[in-house]
């Protein structure tokens, strides 16, 4: 049995810890932690909302606007409403600045998945090759993970890219535009797939479509973007509350852990951080210390606390995130049905795009549009806003996104360092993020692939209108502190140990060699297990 | 709910034209409170002439603001007016009675709904036709004359 220090309650963290304590260890969590606001009128749907509240506009854009979408060049279909603004807020004390990325933070209790659309996908062999270990070490994690966390999925043509093991729930019902993409796929599909390398399938979501411990199914409310009040979506204070029922688990929120202290051995003597509330600084000791902040918050306490010992300004570079492109299509053939915005808001269909080598699959999600706040969409149309409100409602129901991600490889100039804050003891974290020069190909070649396959189905992409998006918007940071097989400085082995420090560990996303296009959150998940289990 | 304040009558005044040019309303005691308490980025201080022009015509009336918002939409699509008119769009889109007609999908024969997306687009460009005409030349006077005023 050790006593264990995490760093973070996000999907790593919560995993790792709860793994921890079924294991006997003994955990203490370090979060932030700001906090969810409670639900509100948590029975009421997306339009009931808007009559009930009283003040609705306040709950959806704020007291001052702030979460209204207003034009810009880069501008984005949706904006994250106010009731989340607790996912990205930063403390005092932790400072970050970023060129050719717009990276966003998170300290909230449960991280940046508090926000997330709950896309849950295992990696497969392909996916994993660059990683030290092989895919049936992960393959029980991903089993225990589902169970824990409850996983709709079928089985389907998406298969052939992402492994469905055992543990997965019946998959939410669909609405009507989904449902009719999915019969025009199926009519279709030996053509896709043989002309195009195109595939649909159900998307896998961490949403429960039945009862599961004190979560309760989806009850189609239509508030999934604003917060779902059923926790129905899955969330890692879900786990949280799990680990918050072990004896052996300590949680201290408020603290913001700055740096660690090590011996000449390299081992971690105690953890450094500062009380949130009035600025005290703390110290914790344990026999070991995971690192579960998210990439590039635990990448800062690497840096920082190489800095305050030896003055070393270090650099660790192989940033990745995945990029995103949006492609809005119209399905003119459910133009005149009506939409029912009381509805699971979220993406029922994933697709894949095959690519000249398998690491390159392209991956992507269909959201259907359901609730939504219109205005981000309504603006984007060409046309003045009385006119582009007629044409919005009369092409509703045959609205949709596709949400596409784009694989990410370790490249050297993408890369983290320190800066010293003239007159104080703080630094801040420089983000330096450089384009593959063969992306812009490859996502010119994405795009066209899925224009062509929405034609085949009977969808319009109107021009002008997809947008790609800036780096760091997919939140899937990941790639500098990585395992490798063998030691070298700044990476950790295949168990997730610092190659370093040894009494480290690094459970999150910094950890990964590869960035597959898949969501990488059911993987930090069962990944952050996996270490767990082998510690 | 909030009522609205009587010493910000003129955004009141804004507040109504663009309502009725918005949803063809009046503008409920709310939603003239949340368009007093909020406040568009970069939609206040000193604007480039074309920017003070559209937002003068648009104050005059529902035909005159689509004829300004037409001609913003294409050639000033982050000033002044663009950023007012989203900022009473997302209020309105969120408060009853205007958010149930927002949220709607027409619904009916597709033919139908399809001709008068055609007729939508016609009076679009009629309008864009017209705002080019009233604001293209102060626009393009006010880049030769850098004038700011």
């Amino acid at each position: 049995m050790s006593r264990i220090l995490v760093v973070g309650s996000g999907a790593s963290g919560v995993h790792f810890a709860l793994t921890a304590l079924e294991r006997g260890h003994e955990v203490t969590m370090l979060d932030v932690a700001h906090q969810r606001p409670a639900p509100v009128l948590p029975a009421a749907t997306f339009d009931q909302l808007k009559s009930e509240l009283p003040d609705p506009v306040a709950y959806f854009l704020g007291e001052q606007g702030e979460g209204v979408v207003y034009p810009a060049p880069e501008g984005s279909y949706y904006g994250h409403p106010p009731s989340k603004q607790y996912v990205f807020d930063i403390p005092r004390g932790f400072a970050a600045r970023a060129s050719a990325m717009e990276p966003l933070f998170s300290f909230a209790r449960g991280g940046f998945a508090e926000a997330w659309t709950a896309g849950a996908y295992a990696f497969n062999r392909t996916d994993l090759q660059d990683f030290p270990f092989g895919y049936e070490e992960l393959e029980r994690c991903y089993v225990r993970v589902a169970r824990r966390i409850g996983i709709g999925a079928v089985a389907d043509d998406l298969e052939r890219f992402i492994p469905l093991g055992e543990g997965y729930l019946p998959p939410l019902p669909f609405d009507p535009h989904s449902q009719w993409l999915w019969d025009r796929y199926h009519a279709r599909r030996e053509r896709l797939q043989r002309s195009l390398g195109f595939y649909l399938g159900r998307s896998r979501v961490a949403t429960l479509s039945q009862p599961q411990g004190d979560r309760q199914p989806c009850a189609q409310l239509g508030r999934c973007l604003w917060g779902c009040p059923s926790e129905a979506i899955y969330t890692p204070v879900a786990t949280l509350r799990e680990c918050l029922t072990r004896p052996r688990f300590r949680y201290v929120p408020g603290v913001l852990v700055r740096h660690f202290e090590f011996d000449a051995a390299g081992r971690i003597t105690r953890l450094i951080a500062r009380r949130i509330a009035d600025g005290e600084s703390l110290e914790f000791e344990g026999e070991l210390v995971a690192l579960a902040a998210g990439a590039l918050a635990s990448s800062k306490i690497v840096l920082d606390s190489l800095y305050r010992r030896s003055g070393r300004l270090a650099v660790l570079p192989g940033l990745m995130d995945n990029r995103q492109v949006h492609v809005p299509f119209l399905s003119p053939r459910m133009i005149g049905h009506p939409v029912r915005t009381a509805s699971y808001q979220y993406h029922h269909l994933a697709i894949g795009i095959e690519r000249a080598t398998a690491q390159d699959y392209v991956h992507g999600q269909i959201t259907t549009l359901k609730a939504a706040s219109i205005h981000p969409i309504v603006q984007s149309l060409p046309l003045d806003l009385r006119g582009a409100l007629g044409l919005f409602r009369a092409m509703r129901a045959g609205l949709g996104v596709v949400n596409l991600n784009l694989a990410d490889r370790r490249r050297a100039d993408s890369y983290l360092t320190l800066c010293p804050l003239a007159g104080s003891d703080e630094t801040e974290l420089q983000i330096h993020y450089a384009d593959d020069p063969s992306e812009a190909a490859e996502i010119r070649e994405a795009i066209r692939i899925l224009k062509r396959a929405l034609s085949a189905l009977g969808c319009f992409v109107p021009p002008g209108m997809t947008r790609v998006r800036p780096k760091g918007a997919s939140v899937h940071y990941a790639g500098t502190l990585p395992m490798s097989p063998s030691p070298g400085e700044f990476s950790c082995d295949p168990a997730g140990r610092s190659h370093d420090f040894p009494n480290l560990y690094i459970v999150d996303g910094a950890g990964f060699p590869f960035l597959p296009s898949k969501n990488l959150t059911f993987t930090l998940m069962a990944n952050a297990t996996r270490i767990a289990e082998r510690m | 709910m909030t009522q609205a304040s009587p010493a910000l009558e003129p955004l009141g005044v804004e507040c109504r034209v663009f309502c009725r040019y918005l949803v063809a309303q009046e503008p409920t005691p709310y939603v003239l409170s949340c368009y007093q308490r909020a406040r568009a980025p970069g939609s206040e201080g000193a604007f480039p002439l074309v920017d003070r022009a559209a937002l003068a015509l648009a104050r005059r009336g529902a035909g005159p603001a689509r004829v300004a918002d037409a001609y913003s939409r294409m050639f000033r699509p982050y000033g002044p007016l663009r950023r007012r008119l989203i900022l009473l769009l997302a209020i309105l889109e969120n408060s009853p009675p205007s958010d149930r007609p927002l949220n709607a999908a027409r619904e009916g024969s597709r033919p139908a709904i399809v001709t008068g997306m055609v007729l939508t687009l016609l009076v679009g460009g009629v309008c864009l036709l017209a705002g080019m005409l009233l604001l293209g030349p102060l626009h393009l006077a006010g880049k030769l004359g850098g004038a700011t005023r």
